[in-house]
């Protein structure tokens, strides 16, 4: 796809570099030469409006591509409103419309494809978006680029760091701000080994169940959206789109029927085991190994044998 | 008098819609639904409760206070179906309850915030506007934002919690740039809701829903809204071109001991035995 393009990335966020590799794996599948492209870094302590008044200046480009994150779609949608675009979130791919392709190669400024999960995961849809300039935050699901190609790639586009301006029209300027404390590393990120809970481990005594199997197993605990909207597992151990995207060896779910937002979050398991009471959970045929059973008494028996 | 509207969407339980059928409506581009049951989105059922315990919280931190100090509006923007859960919300203590009548298109979110903005013009100014952050349907996570630039109002997102210390401000704890924080700001304020464990929707008492039962539901077109207030005409143009299934299928392989021990073990000789080793 022959465009000129933006990419928006934050210099303090702890996913920094995992942006950049999302980026430029992007940039690859898409046909986007790096040499189109300028980055733009966001620096120092972050205000949403500041960041908002600097990009609707400096951004001239037809496409801007923005990493993976609630930042990023916040402002990819109100800087669409400010520039008269459009913009999209959990973008999968993009294209060149295909009427646009054969067009003369200096218009790069029509129609895009872009494709994103709809109906909660189920489908995936292929959307034209037809007013530029476009404003594109990608999907989390995304997959990395290795670090070389990383470095290649950002090695052909110029980069320009600005800083957030704190500015006295901005509405929340001045506002009373306390940081909380983050929440204790649930080990999910770098586990090889997953249990997950679902609507099955039924109570907060099933929870409290759960964790102890967990750790006797040595396994990192997550779980899904009613486990933990239920108040049963705490927010950070959610699995799923909305939160943690896992890539265990394992990942063994209990009680879960396999809804398609949970799937995306344990879909880079290498191993799936389900084990759940109802033969008709369609998790039945999303694992790689089903037990219809009691998840606690398969678990209780597991954790005599590791 | 603080006034908030909590604006809210319901859509069918689309997990529980067959695999044939997601197969079938995204190579024919129609779907029926109409046999799922219809449950209000996750994250606006958070905003619909949280906006019910600051009420509760204010009223009961201000003993001057009383009911006509802090008023509440639901709106959906949907079909006739939604008005049962408007029905729930007036026995909870939402003074007016407002359906915008049709069948938003789910990818069109610029027209949904568009109908809520010439709503707001018509009836607000709120101090405080609720939305969840995303709808299972469209899954677009614009609406909020949308919704505040129309207005010109500030944002918070990924909000799980707020309360009125005082008049005219409200302490919102919300996620922005990775960090948790607490945030004390002035009124107005757009919030959009994210993830909130705990805060499922109260249920009403018989003795609440009796009481309701008489009340109105306000029905508006999106068209009379948008003709009477001139509503921002959104510049963006998204059509949807095409649909297609998610394949998550594994190979699904049964694994029946005879008993529960028999089974762990063929779980751990089959699956967990390398990993333990690996990990000694």
């Amino acid at each position: 796809m022959n465009r000129f393009f933006s990419i928006i990335l934050f210099a303090g966020s702890p996913r920094f570099e995992h942006d950049r590799r999302v980026i430029s794996a992007f940039l690859k599948k898409s046909g986007l030469a790096p040499t189109g492209g300028v980055v733009f870094v966001l620096d120092g302590p972050p205000r949403m409006e500041s960041a908002l008044d600097i990009l609707e200046k400096e951004i001239l480009s037809d496409l801007v591509l923005f990493a993976p994150g609630a930042d990023s779609e916040e402002l990819a949608v109100r800087l669409a409103v400010r520039k008269g675009g459009t913009s999209m979130t959990d973008v999968l791919s993009v294209s060149a419309e295909p009427a646009q392709e054969s067009c003369d190669e200096q218009d790069n400024t029509g129609a895009v494809l872009v494709d994103r999960a709809i109906y909660n995961g189920h489908l995936t849809g292929t959307f034209t978006l037809e007013n530029g300039p476009f404003f594109l935050a990608l999907d989390r699901s995304l997959p990395e680029a290795g670090s070389g190609t990383t470095a290649h790639t950002f090695g052909l586009m110029p980069q320009k760091t600005m800083e957030y301006l704190p500015s006295e029209e901005d509405p929340l300027h001045g506002s009373d701000r306390q940081v909380l404390p983050p929440p204790e590393d649930t080990g999910l990120a770098d586990a090889s080994f997953i249990l997950a809970g679902g609507r099955g481990i039924g109570s907060p005594a099933g929870a409290k169940r759960f964790l102890e199997l967990a750790d006797k197993l040595g396994a990192a605990a997550g779980g899904t959206r009613p486990a933990v909207m239920n108040g049963w597992l705490p927010l950070d151990r959610l699995i799923g789109v909305s939160g943690s995207l896992v890539h265990p060896q394992v990942c063994l779910v209990c009680g879960a029927s396999g809804s398609a937002a949970f799937m995306a979050g344990i879909a880079q398991s290498r191993t799936i085991i389900a084990v759940n009471t109802d033969e008709k959970a369609p998790l039945a045929k999303q694992a790689d190994a089903f037990v219809c059973g009691d998840w606690a008494a398969v678990l209780e028996e597991l954790a005599g044998l590791l | 008098m603080i006034k908030i509207l909590n604006c809210f969407k319901t859509t069918p339980d689309f997990d529980a819609v067959p695999e044939a059928d997601w197969a079938s409506g995204a190579a024919t581009g129609v779907f029926d639904f109409s046999y799922i049951k219809q449950e209000i989105d996750p994250y606006s059922e958070s905003g619909l409760e949280l906006v019910l315990r600051a009420r509760d919280a204010f009223l009961k931190e201000s003993p001057a206070g009383s009911t006509a100090d802090i008023h509440l509006t639901a709106l959906t923007f949907g079909p006739e179906v939604s008005e049962k859960a408007l029905r729930t919300l007036a026995a909870l203590g939402y003074d007016d309850c407002v359906r915008i009548d049709g069948i938003p298109d789910p990818f069109q979110a610029e027209q949904t915030a568009a109908a809520i903005a010439a709503y707001c013009a018509k009836t607000g100014p709120y101090d405080l506007i609720v939305l969840g952050g995303q709808s299972p349907d469209g899954g677009n996570k614009k609406t909020p934002y949308l919704l505040a630039e129309y207005l010109h109002m500030p944002l918070l997102k990924q909000v799980s919690g707020f309360s009125f210390p005082q008049p005219g401000r409200l302490t919102v704890c919300h996620t922005t740039f990775g960090q948790a924080v607490a945030e004390t700001v002035d009124l107005p304020l757009v919030l959009a809701i994210g993830d909130v464990p705990g805060a499922l929707l109260r249920v009403p008492t018989l003795r609440q829903r009796k009481e309701a039962s008489g009340r109105e539901i306000s029905v508006i077109t999106p068209e009379k809204l948008l003709a009477e207030e001139a509503g921002s005409a959104p510049s963006s143009r998204i059509e949807m071109n095409g649909m297609a299934p998610v394949d998550n299928a594994r190979q699904g392989k049964r694994i029946e001991g005879k008993d529960a021990a028999q089974t762990a073990k063929i779980l751990y000789e089959t699956y967990l035995r390398e990993l333990t080793e690996v990990r000694r």
